[in-house]
């Protein structure tokens, strides 16, 4: 398969599940935006361009699931500080469930093909 | 405020471009946050052209975030999701105490409720069911029949003696038999009532603190409950139908439950023996009541 086509693949898991990931790394304390991009763009099959990340943080913010406040910073302008709202903390717990389950289906079903 | 790079700012005049088919606020919204992005990056370090540049790779091309910003979904509905709820598990506990006035079929229901419930163990409901079965109200009309106290008289002539000879009179002895001691009734009756209420407390919040660690429920959706509209008539059935109809009346409630596909064997089977068992001990008390009389 030409690498175009295994991009394609990545992109398409990656749909609705990076939101949640997002959620997740707010679930113990609020973080900057750049704290977040910093923490996905670590692993490169999560994140392949960083910027795209402010879009998704836009959605989860007209959403309902992310709230922000402007912080003062010594080193510079302003920054943007991203929580959790109950909602996307509701939202957290029920995509965890559905992850697992998922998770261990098609491992279940790729381990059947294998052999 | 260092002025801004020459490669940054043309960096995000291209941003700016790509973005044009957005919405103006959310347009200088991006442009801004990417802005900041950059300069919170210079602020940990990257200094030179070539730390810049790695910054602007590993942001993306232009195009690629802009078009993340236009892929848009309709927003989640507010509320979209709640804790799911403890209706049944409130339901269960009432009528298993308040509604063990209504002789029978009221415990009766609360009792289908409880076993049928996905948030307490075998282990909760066996107490539920046991700790005081029928329920206090289900025990203030059987106690009396349990402990039902006969009095047997019987008459006959008694001579008694007298100064100008014997004289016969007529006495009635009476003796008293069975019955607990006068005082255990109404303590026991009092007993049963705390023990099952407590309980009843305790069940109901055993249930909304495995409800609240479920998954939340989409707001609207039912989230697949055990109980339409067969399962509630059935139930109904099986605990009215006896007064109506005896014998067929919970015999056919039964049927209407086996019928349920949201039930499983285990909950079918329980509702049926709990059906089965009021008419049993209805039966014995008959016997028993019969044959002491």
């Amino acid at each position: 398969m030409e690498p175009g086509g295994a991009r394609n693949v990545l992109t398409q898991l990656r749909r609705g599940v990076l939101e949640h990931c997002v959620l997740s790394l707010l679930g113990d304390e609020p973080r900057y935006g750049f704290d977040l991009v910093k923490r996905l763009g670590e692993d490169d099959v999560m994140v392949t361009s960083e910027g795209t990340i402010y879009p998704l943080l836009s959605r989860l913010r007209r959403d309902g699931w992310v709230s922000t406040t402007w912080v003062e910073s010594e080193s510079g302008p302003p920054r943007r500080y991203y929580a959790l709202t109950a909602e996307g903390r509701a939202a957290l717990t029920a995509f965890r469930a559905d992850w697992a389950r998922f998770r261990d289906a098609v491992d279940g079903l790729l381990a059947e093909g294998a052999s | 405020m260092n002025a801004v790079d020459p490669l940054v700012a043309d960096y995000l005049e291209r941003l700016d471009r790509a973005a044009a088919a957005l919405p103006a606020d959310r347009r200088a919204e991006l442009v801004l946050e990417i802005r900041d992005h950059i300069t919170a990056a210079q602020a940990a370090g990257a200094t030179g052209d070539a730390d810049l540049r790695e910054v602007l790779v590993r942001l993306g091309s232009p195009d690629e975030i802009a078009e993340a910003a236009s892929d848009d979904r309709p927003p989640a509905a507010p509320g979209a999701y709640r804790r799911p709820g403890t209706g049944t598990e409130l339901a269960a506990v009432l009528l298993l105490t308040l509604g063990s006035l209504f002789p029978v079929a009221g415990w009766l229901a609360g009792a289908v409720l409880l076993w049928t419930s996905r948030r307490w163990r075998v282990r909760e409901k066996l107490l539920g069911t046991l700790v005081v079965p029928f329920g206090p109200g289900g025990l203030l009309v059987l106690a009396p029949l349990l402990h039902a106290r006969t009095e047997t008289c019987a008459s006959g002539p008694v001579p008694v003696g007298a100064a100008d000879g014997l004289i016969v009179q007529e006495t009635v002895t009476c003796t008293t038999t069975g019955g607990g001691p006068p005082w255990l009734f109404p303590w026991a009756a009092l007993a049963a009532g705390v023990a099952s209420v407590v309980l009843a407390v305790l069940l109901y919040r055993t249930a909304r603190r495995r409800a609240d660690a479920e998954a939340p429920v989409a707001g609207g959706a039912p989230g697949a409950s055990p109980w339409g509209s067969l399962e509630v008539g059935g139930v109904l059935t099986l605990g009215i139908g006896g007064l109506l109809a005896p014998f067929v009346g919970p015999l056919v409630g039964f049927v209407l439950v086996c019928c349920s596909a949201r039930w499983t064997t285990r909950e079918k089977v329980v509702a049926g023996a709990l059906a089965v068992l009021p008419l049993l001990l209805a039966l014995t008390g008959l016997l028993v009541v019969r044959s002491s009389g």
